[in-house]
């Protein structure tokens, strides 16, 4: 009774946005399912543990490693006084990170989470409702971002000698730097989906409008890159190298946040508070434009998000509407009608089928960093080293790998059916054929990547056409092994309880375990090939045919391990 | 139709024993209803029927299949509608009962026949092509009915089939259930709504903690008492004694 009174007492002391925030955290973290997993299952709590420790292990390697990178590139940056890169490069990719991936997960925190309607119904206003999803998608983002800028940070800050000052400064050029990307995004999202809502067809709205948004931040980005890359052409780097020209001033005219942080953080004098104050006074600003937007139209958008389109056509029952498929096939086309039809799969999932090509075409297309002569010198040097279409074919498909080992569809296969994993039990389909169905799901879309990666290098460098058809396919049995990996990760240790599909595709660690598996999968299969042509000299053609023969192999190899791994992981998981 | 031999489960490593050597036969022909009080482990037996829970001891067999000989030929027999909406809330109705039809192995012809009778039946013609997102609570029960019927199993297992639903639907899914019967084949479910239990089941069966206290039909389980309704012979069988003195308006 006394504990029972003091909680009580406890949460009534608190603000609803910090009731709201601990809430939402908790949930999301899954503190209280870890909490209730470690009292229930003390047998099994080793596996997690273990599971864990490959994780944090798997991470940790290849973060020291990226640190062990950017000290050495720092101390040669030092060497030479242009040390300023670092920082440069920290927070241009912390804003740019945040803008592309944090738009996607502000849009479905924000209007596609389980709990609108739950949070509809408090007596809380819409604008703390928002201030919690904000501040949530902001923690998020800064758990990203650590590993990715702090090393930046901290090691220019070793190199330069700074005191404890500039790590102040860092901290809070780091927040700022997350957070204006978000409000920008959320700026931009609060009037899209408020327009969403007024339509009938608002979840199709909501996808492709997200989509659009992706690209158009893609596309702009290179187009400040190539702005940035026109102002420092004629010998503007020399100058800026001799001193005779600010490298600072160059960027300001691209991105003025940017030049705020960079002044900000490089400075020791005390113009360098002024700047951090303009930055923090601009990050303000954009918070409260948003604030006050979403007061105004966040919580239609999110009504309308609860809402559904119902077509009230009759169904003609004429026979032609039942068409039967093989179990294996209607998995297929069920993984696909709910991946492409949820907001949250698929702007998680298909996205990185169009983002690496889009990319690809705006790098050499659009005008990105690179400009003609950039592609000129790179036909030259492709000529140069990449003489034959075998070496272009190997190329592509060496690509094609990598970018499968980040197939989302396929390392969060098991964990998105949620509570409807109880189906995948009831069928009376072998366990092997229902995996093989959403095996070939995940597939078509890393062929479907593969494709359009072949298609865009092809056209954007002008590759001889041999060279691309064959990249793509030895890409087709190529990326087989890296699929069945992180899905047989997912099949053994799937995450099933969320309340949020975000959690099953975003807060998911198999995810990253599967990536792990499936990167050091294509590293094995793509480094000795590398080797055997640079350092051995053995014909491209030869490699390509080994390398075909080992792929076709290994799939069939990967076919064998998906039956037998569904047959027994599909058993043991009881929901 | 239905043999449970020992059946136990536990959860939480042992902690908790949902259901405790659980032994029961249901016949071809028959309603059997399945009640008790809430956590009883009604849920977790028809998860065990339906092969969604594994057991830790005893035997399940339907139709003459035992579960663990051949789960394929064994889930072929039944049509499971589960407790909550389970259903997949981004496909339209249609979309969910040609992917069971897919699942079930029915022909094109069978699906033909039997999705427009029984939309029909359960009013349900005029929304199969809407996403299951837009439907009402009962809505999606309807489907998950359909959904459950279309292979024509042999064995219908049904859990709390009438939460949700209003009170002509309760009434289609009565006569559906007696039908299905009928025909010579065997309804299982659960349920608490003890009215629709005494006026539909040919037999009973009680759950406590895990273990079957009482089975039989209504006469058998009233055990001489004239006239006592099943409310009543469940309150004695599952509770204290003080629970059922005096009537509601005392």
């Amino acid at each position: 009774m006394t504990t029972t009174t003091s909680t009580v007492t406890m949460m009534n002391n608190h603000s609803p946005f910090m009731t709201l925030l601990a809430m939402q955290l908790r949930q999301r973290l899954g503190l209280s399912v870890m909490r209730q997993r470690i009292r229930e299952r003390r047998a099994g709590l080793w596996k997690s543990v273990g599971i864990g420790a490959v994780v944090v292990v798997s991470m940790g390697t290849l973060i020291g490693f990226y640190t062990w990178l950017v000290h050495a590139f720092g101390r040669m940056l030092a060497s030479a006084g242009l040390e300023s890169i670092l920082p440069l490069v920290g927070i241009s990719g912390s804003m740019l990170a945040t803008l592309v991936a944090g738009t996607a997960f502000l849009l479905s925190i924000l209007y596609l989470n389980r709990d609108a309607e739950a949070l509809s119904a408090l007596p809380v206003s819409s604008r703390t409702v928002f201030a919690v999803k904000i501040t949530q998608a902001l923690l998020g983002e800064a758990a990203t971002s650590i590993p990715l800028a702090w090393p930046v940070f901290i090691v220019f800050g070793i190199v330069t000698k700074a005191g404890a000052f500039y790590y102040v400064k860092a901290v809070i050029v780091w927040l700022c730097a997350l957070s204006l990307p978000l409000m920008l995004a959320a700026l931009i999202t609060l009037p899209l989906m408020r327009w969403s809502a007024l339509w009938r067809r608002r979840e199709q709205i909501a996808v492709v409008g997200g989509f659009a948004l992706m690209i158009a931040f893609l596309v702009g980005e290179m187009w400040l890159s190539s702005r940035l890359s026109a102002m420092l052409e004629g010998g503007a780097l020399l100058q800026w190298m001799m001193g005779r020209v600010d490298l600072f001033d160059r960027i300001a005219g691209a991105i003025p946040p940017l030049w705020l942080s960079l002044r900000a953080l490089t400075g020791t004098s005390i113009a360098s508070v002024g700047y951090l104050a303009a930055l923090v006074a601009l990050s303000a600003m954009l918070g409260a434009a948003a604030m006050w937007l979403a007061g105004k139209v966040y919580q239609a958008g999110v009504s309308a998000q609860t809402e559904s389109h119902f077509n009230l056509k009759s169904v003609d029952f004429d026979g032609r509407i039942f068409k039967r498929r093989s179990p294996r096939i209607a998995v297929m086309i069920r993984e696909a009608k709910l991946t492409l039809r949820t907001p949250v799969y698929a702007m998680n999932i298909v996205t990185l089928v169009v983002v690496f090509p889009v990319m690809i075409v705006g790098m050499f297309l659009v005008g990105g960093s690179t400009n003609e002569l950039d592609v000129e010198a790179m036909l030259a040097l492709l000529e140069r080293f990449f003489y034959d279409p075998w070496m272009i074919a190997l190329l592509i498909a060496g690509l094609s790998m990598i970018l499968g080992c980040m197939n989302t569809a396929a390392s969060t296969s098991i964990s998105r059916e949620g509570r409807m994993f109880i189906w995948a039990r009831v069928s009376p389909v072998p366990y092997d054929v229902q995996a093989e169905g959403k095996l070939v799901f995940a597939l078509a879309l890393s062929w479907l990547q593969s494709l359009f990666v072949a298609v865009s290098l092809g056209l954007s460098l002008r590759l001889p056409t041999a060279g691309v058809v064959a990249g793509f396919l030895l890409s087709v049995p190529g990326v087989i092994p890296a699929a069945v990996i992180q899905m047989s990760v997912d099949i053994l240790h799937p995450k099933l309880l969320w309340t949020n599909p975000v959690e099953a595709v975003k807060q998911n660690m198999n995810l990253m375990l599967g990536m792990v598996f499936a990167a050091i999968y294509s590293a094995a299969l793509i480094v000795p090939s590398a080797v055997l042509i640079i350092r051995a000299g053995v014909s491209t053609g030869a490699v390509y045919a080994v390398m075909c023969a080992i792929s076709v192999i290994m799939s069939v190899a990967a076919r064998m391990l998906l039956r037998k791994v569904a047959r027994e992981g599909y058993a043991r998981v009881e929901i | 139709m239905l043999k449970l031999e020992n059946v136990s489960k536990s959860y939480a490593k042992g902690g908790v024993r949902a259901v405790d050597g659980l032994s029961l036969e249901v016949r071809a022909g028959e309603v059997f209803g399945f009640i008790g009080p809430n956590g009883a482990g009604k849920t977790t037996t028809i998860k065990l029927i339906t092969g969604i829970l594994s057991p830790d001891e005893g035997r399940i067999t339907v139709g003459g299949v035992t579960l663990d000989d051949d789960p394929i030929a064994a889930k072929r027999k039944i049509g499971y509608v589960p407790d909550a909406q389970d259903a997949y809330d981004r496909l339209t109705g249609l979309e969910y009962l040609n992917f069971m039809g897919d699942i079930y192995g029915v022909s094109s012809r069978d699906r033909a026949e039997r999705i427009k009778p029984l939309a029909e039946r359960f009013e349900l013609t005029g929304a199969l092509n809407g996403i299951v997102k837009g439907y009402s609570r009962g809505m999606k029960q309807k489907l998950a009915l359909i959904g459950a019927l279309l292979h024509d199993p042999p064995l219908w297992v049904l859990d709390e089939p009438m939460v949700g639903l209003d009170p002509r639907a309760v009434h289609v899914i009565k006569r559906q259930m007696r039908a299905h019967c009928d025909a010579g084949n065997t309804v299982f479910f659960s349920t608490h709504v003890l009215d629709v239990a005494e006026r539909l089941c040919d037999r009973i069966g009680i759950l406590q903690h895990g273990r079957l206290i009482a089975v039989g039909t209504l006469d058998e389980l009233r055990s001489g008492e004239t006239g006592a309704s099943l409310e009543r012979v469940f309150l004695e069988l599952t509770g204290d004694d003080d629970d059922i003195d005096g009537d509601y308006d005392e």
